[in-house]
């Protein structure tokens, strides 16, 4: 494509000023992000000693608990599964995907899903320091939010 | 004000060499085609998790996701037109249609609940260079022109100012990622390190509780604080003080270093790959580095020498040098003579009078171990020599001349192994083996 020397400067003022106009989110009340067109809010939020996620716990016929990894969870990347743990509880209070959750498992893990007799989507709570100096990776909070049960393909329901 | 104006204009009108322009585009075109290949399957999958579904940005107006037989089509679509795209193949239209694919795929990818910011940069210089002269050399495009001596691929300021635009959006988005910080609830708490080590810190901790890989080095520096500190105002020089990189060339490539460091501290941190900018990718533009393909290796004949050659000075007729009692050189200057599009090479052995007065002006040694091309005042040596060579076949051969790209190191380090063994491979004469007398003719040396 041939530019002359002014159509070249309006599509380079055009679309830098483009790329620069998120600059306002930073400064409206409910900032949005987009893409390709970002203002970069990652990291820039504050966060306290104690941090609080969303993730699935699995018990098992023993009664050990145990954390069920990202990828037996969702579908794309790892952030991209974390926010759609976060997300699950608004959806029927997080049922269906610990549903989903429960069959990804019984595919890709099947011996582990044997096991298994109930997956909990909780929140819990860590302390960063202690987590992280100290080896205490114990949550100081866990919170339910909802539990599926496997039983013999009777699948009880609880919701807290 | 009108000297400023005029500085600015100068600088970004600047005559470029279209390869610079050129290796974007094939570095663009790559990175975009390795993700659409390696991410193939991923990508089909997450499209089948239909809940997750949250458009965004150019798509905001989708409710429901496309079918999924519909986005493997569109995903192969995708590919073929990438292809053509770092080809550089009709690129007037493939390069905007590939652009615009580019921005509606990206922008649908990122609308599975999670923006991925590594590729914001990725799909807006595939924007720019998609609708710019960008396959004006080492493309189908400029071998077709170059066949019908279409278009002159000189320097040129339309090359220049699409990678200052290139660099400009670059520099842009890492400045509106320091005004975010300065911006948010952290503010200048940023600039201490205690934002960044706690960020880094929640980070680590979802990737632990959530079974994902944590960062190699995240657990050894996360107890000393000093450490954050000197990174907090590292990351605020080099995001707030981004645009100082369009102010002079040697800032940019200072600022291109120190922001590709500062991505591979974040991969050692926080074990996030942001691969567009690990490899160097993104910061290309602040380079020249169409030069570590051609012009680090072109010696140019001192003009105010007496010495050239009667045959150089007055016929500019490309001329190629090589070993006259080597076999394989002069197999070699056959199957050129066999294949030359217009007859237009002249031949002369190294050994000759004639060849030692026309590499006298040149500031290379005659050592027997290179074939030599010159073309008016510059000279190619080694694997240069011989891809240009190639360039000027008739068939395919010139195809063979995109080996260009591989770097100089790797190629003639080649090309020195089977000069080495030569003659033990395929033997030697004792004079130059050119004794036909068709051949004779084309032979300039006295």
């Amino acid at each position: 494509m041939s530019f002359s020397q002014t159509q070249a400067l309006i599509f380079s003022i055009t679309l830098l000023l483009v790329t620069l106009s998120p600059i306002a989110q930073n400064w409206v009340k409910k900032p949005k992000d987009s893409f390709p067109l970002s203002y970069y809010p990652m990291f820039a939020k504050k966060r306290s000693q104690n941090y609080g996620l969303y993730y699935v716990v699995g018990e098992d016929t023993l009664g050990q608990r145990m954390k069920i990894p990202y990828k037996l969870s969702g579908t794309g990347g790892f952030n991209q599964v974390r926010r759609q743990i976060n997300r699950a509880r608004k959806n029927k209070g997080g049922l269906p995907f610990l549903k989903k959750t429960a069959h990804t498992i019984s595919k890709k893990e099947p011996g582990l899903y044997g096991r298994l007799t109930s997956l909990e989507l909780v929140k819990g709570y860590y302390s960063l320091e202690r987590y992280f100096l100290y080896n205490n990776t114990l949550p100081i909070l866990e919170r339910k939010i909802a539990t599926y049960k496997i039983e013999n393909d009777e699948q009880l329901v609880e919701l807290h | 004000m009108n000297n400023l104006w005029n500085s600015i204009k100068k600088s970004w009108f600047a005559p470029v060499d279209p390869k610079r322009l050129a290796i974007l585009r094939i570095a663009t075109g790559s990175f975009c085609l390795w993700y659409l290949l390696s991410r193939f399957d991923m990508l089909q999958r997450m499209t089948q998790n239909t809940d997750a579904f949250e458009a965004i940005g150019i798509l905001s107006w989708m409710e429901k996701p496309l079918n999924e037989i519909m986005f493997w089509w569109i995903s192969i679509a995708m590919i073929i037109l990438n292809i053509c795209y770092i080809l550089g193949w009709r690129f007037k239209l493939t390069g905007p249609v590939f652009a615009i694919s580019a921005l509606l795929f990206f922008t649908y990818r990122n609308s599975w609940s999670m923006i991925y910011h590594n590729r914001n940069a990725l799909v807006l210089h595939i924007i720019i260079l998609g609708f710019v002269a960008a396959a004006d050399a080492w493309s189908v495009d400029a071998w077709r022109n170059q066949q019908n001596k279409r278009r002159s691929t000189d320097a040129h300021w339309r090359y220049g100012w699409p990678i200052m635009l290139v660099c400009a959006v670059t520099v842009g988005s890492y400045f509106l990622s320091g005004v975010a910080k300065i911006a948010g609830d952290l503010a200048w708490e940023w600039a201490n390190g205690s934002a960044m080590r706690s960020q880094i810190a929640v980070d680590a901790i979802r990737k632990s509780i959530l079974g994902a890989e944590t960062a190699p080095f995240f657990n050894v520096i996360y107890k000393h604080k000093w450490l954050f500190l000197l990174m907090g105002l590292f990351t605020f020089i080099v995001e707030l003080g981004a645009p100082l990189a369009l102010y002079k060339k040697r800032w940019g490539k200072l600022w291109a270093f120190l922001t590709w460091c500062m991505h591979w501290g974040i991969y050692f941190i926080m074990g996030i790959t942001f691969r567009y900018q690990m490899t160097g990718l993104i910061f290309l533009s602040f380079f020249a580095p169409e030069k570590s393909f051609t012009n680090a290796r072109k010696k140019v004949a001192n003009k105010t020498d007496g010495s050239l050659a009667p045959s150089t000075t007055h016929d500019l007729s490309p001329i190629i040098l090589f070993d006259g009692v080597c076999n394989l050189c002069n197999g070699w200057v056959r199957f050129v003579m066999r294949n030359e599009r217009k007859r237009e090479f002249r031949f002369a052995s190294l050994q000759s009078d004639t060849a030692e007065k026309m590499l006298r002006p040149f500031t290379v040694k005659n050592n027997m171990g290179s074939i030599v091309l010159i073309e008016g005042d510059i000279l190619y040596e080694k694997s240069e020599a011989v891809l240009l060579i190639l360039g000027k076949l008739k068939h395919l051969w010139p195809m063979l001349s995109a080996f260009i790209i591989v770097p100089k190191l790797i190629r003639d380090s080649i090309y020195n192994f089977i000069a080495k063994h030569r003659y033990g491979w395929f033997g030697r004469q004792q004079s130059c083996g050119l004794v036909d007398p068709e051949d004779k003719v084309r032979m300039i040396e006295s």
